[in-house]
């Protein structure tokens, strides 16, 4: 029995944690008020009892299931890629200005398909650019520079 | 003869409003952009309105809803392009197109398949509109009535449907619908001024900002799952002039049948929610295989296939409308996404819109038509634009995709802060994808959680705390007892499959 490979015992695990940090929060923090009068902790405390009862109900679910559901096997060069090169031009777009957050943003995420180029990624980017240049600071008018120093 | 007065008033404020070359503009442009991106494969009307998000930040509210509502339209049809065209359904609620449209491209008609397609879209279409306009009026006259306790009950129902009905797990969809909620509660309540969930950063007082999670939940999975594919080959080799595209008489004559009852059928269960999603398009692909004469030759090219599901889905669309419009109810996570968009431009979504809002609510469903036209001028005679769009690799779209997912986050409230948020919603959207938990439902809960508290907390406020007003209102108690079947019939489904 290797549960943890087990996507809805997971699932199950997460509501039941999501829940459980809603219900210490909403009872330490904030005030839950009467029926009538419902102070800003009694919404959250309720969802968060639903979700814990939901945690509960998936895990029951899952362990009667006649077939396991297991987790696929997932690529993560894609996920590392894409969420990398947002990553990169968040902090790049106000440092460096929007052509090195876009280049980089380029290079980074086209590292998720093989084969790999660095010169195609590095001439993508560029291109990409020029048409975020036209469409965002040209034609939409937004505050974007295109290359900011030291700031 | 009041109906037929107020009609007509309605529909020439409507066309003063729509008609200015501003809001054509914006119509054209919502239409085409929303073309553009739901003829790539996997990306749907939910992907492509999370993209256009943002830039309707700075436009004028009817703008912004009139280029909206185009987006919606174009990605809806664009799907059913790529369907026809490479036998990939662009969005699974297009899925219906490939099983007669593709066949009919691989015998050479290709071109009629979209033409018809075209047509059957713009009758469904006209008919959820006429109805939309009917309805409207009388609906909102009676929703002004409601109580506080009956939005609740009808917000639950309509959250509730949205996550139970034909989604996977329905436990888990309930259970993503809650932490949707949850996640709205994140930031200032607005009837204590406390700060909640904030785990001590600034930035979430204001809340979670909705474009970024929209975008992690639908566009970053959807990126990432297709950069994990391989290169599908995408070769059209077909020509479509506009006379490979004309119907013969044989086929006009067989689809104006499928088109009058897909566009019934998809008119009463487009006004309902959790249908969308193709169920109903569906339902009307099998009824008219039903009443064929020729049963046989669907899913070998029957021109049937095609006209029937394709009115019934567009009537759909215009019936979503009549409860996202008159009650503020959203029925779909794409109607939930356009009412935060009324909601983001500062307009409070309810029966009181088409009173206090009479140009925007009027303008807003001309536009839809219009929107419509736009689309039969786009496909028929530029349909070459599209199938070029098609052949673009992958490979070099979707870093464009995710660099338009990055500027469009950042330009909301030019935060990085924002960036940082669709980053965890991007990680929490692959965990979903493993976990094969649903965004629908997500997304949904957290458009309506701060609307349903806030009416639940008025409800009790004015019933003194007394639970018992929920079955007292007829309303509520019909919403309710229809939400509490819901679950409990799709609880007893996913319970037989997996347990005997």
């Amino acid at each position: 029995m290797v549960f943890w490979k087990n996507r809805d015992v997971v699932a199950g695990l997460a509501f039941f944690g999501i829940g459980l940090v809603a219900v210490i929060k909403a009872h330490f923090s904030y005030p839950m008020g009467t029926v009538t009068f419902m102070g800003p902790g009694f919404f959250p405390m309720m969802l968060g009892l639903a979700l814990l009862g939901i945690g509960v109900a998936t895990i029951m679910v899952a362990v009667g299931d006649r077939n396991q559901r297991w987790m696929p096997t997932f690529g993560w060069r894609p996920v590392l890629a894409v969420l990398g090169a947002i990553l990169a031009f968040a902090l790049l777009i106000e440092r460096a200005g929007l052509l090195p957050a876009t280049v980089s943003l380029s290079m980074i995420v086209s590292a998720a398909r093989q084969p790999y180029s660095a010169r195609a990624a590095l001439g993508l980017g560029l291109v990409l650019s020029a048409l975020a240049w036209l469409v965002f600071v040209l034609g939409l008018k937004m505050n974007l520079t295109l290359l900011a120093f030291g700031a | 003869m009041d109906v037929v007065n107020a009609f007509w008033a309605h529909l020439s404020l409507g066309v003063e409003t729509a008609v200015t070359w501003e809001n054509l503009w914006y119509c054209f442009v919502g239409v085409s952009l929303g073309c553009m991106v739901g003829v790539l494969p996997g990306l749907g009307s939910l992907v492509a309105i999370s993209l256009l998000l943002p830039i309707t930040y700075h436009l004028p509210a009817t703008g912004a809803l009139i280029m909206l509502a185009g987006v919606y339209f174009g990605a809806d049809y664009g799907g059913g392009t790529c369907s026809i065209l490479l036998g990939v359904p662009g969005h699974p609620a297009a899925a219906v197109d490939v099983l007669d449209g593709y066949p009919m491209t691989q015998q050479g008609r290709g071109g009629v398949a979209l033409f018809m397609k075209c047509i059957a879209s713009f009758i469904g279409s006209s008919v959820g509109i006429l109805l939309l306009m009917f309805m409207a009026p009388a609906i909102a006259t009676v929703a002004l009535k409601f109580e506080p306790a009956d939005y609740c009950a009808l917000m639950l129902l309509g959250l509730v449907a949205a996550s139970t009905v034909g989604q996977g797990s329905p436990i888990k969809g309930v259970g993503m619908l809650i932490v949707g909620m949850l996640l709205s509660t994140v930031g200032i309540d607005v009837n204590s001024g406390a700060v909640r969930f904030d785990f001590g950063l600034i930035e979430l007082q204001d809340g979670i900002n909705l474009v970024a999670m929209a975008m992690g939940v639908f566009a970053v999975a959807e990126v990432v799952t297709g950069a994990a594919k391989g290169e599908a080959a995408r070769h059209v080799k077909q020509k479509f002039g506009l006379k490979d595209q004309l119907p013969t008489r044989e086929d006009w004559r067989r689809s104006v049948g499928p088109m009058i009852r897909g566009s019934g059928l998809g008119a009463f269960f487009g006004a309902l929610p959790g249908t969308s999603g193709g169920m109903a398009t569906y339902l009307s692909y099998a009824m008219e295989m039903r009443l064929s004469k020729h049963p046989k030759e669907f899913g070998k090219g029957a021109i049937e296939g095609i006209a029937g599901p394709e009115a019934c889905n567009n009537a759909g669309v215009g019936t979503a409308f009549i409860p996202t419009l008159t009650l503020g109810l959203p029925g779909d996570a794409v109607m939930a996404l356009l009412l935060a968009a009324l909601v983001i431009q500062g307009i409070q979504p309810g029966p009181e819109v088409m009173s206090s809002h009479p140009d925007l609510f009027w303008g807003l469903i001309v536009s839809f038509w219009i929107g419509n036209l736009i689309l039969v001028v786009l496909n028929i005679p530029l349909i070459g634009i599209w199938i070029r769009m098609l052949q673009i690799p992958f490979k070099w779209l979707f870093p464009g995709i995710v660099l338009f997912v990055s500027i469009g986050v950042y330009s909301t409230h030019s935060s990085v802060f924002d960036l940082y948020s669709l980053v965890v919603f991007g990680a929490l959207s692959c965990a979903m994808l493993l976990l094969k938990l649903e965004a629908v439902p997500l997304l949904m809960g957290f458009i309506l959680g701060q609307p349903l508290e806030e009416n639940f907390r008025r409800a009790m406020l004015m019933s003194r705390g007394n639970l018992s007003v929920f079955v007292e209102r007829p309303v509520s108690a019909v919403a309710l007892l229809i939400c509490v079947s819901l679950m409990f019939w799709s609880l007893r489904k996913s319970l037989r499959e997996r347990m005997m």
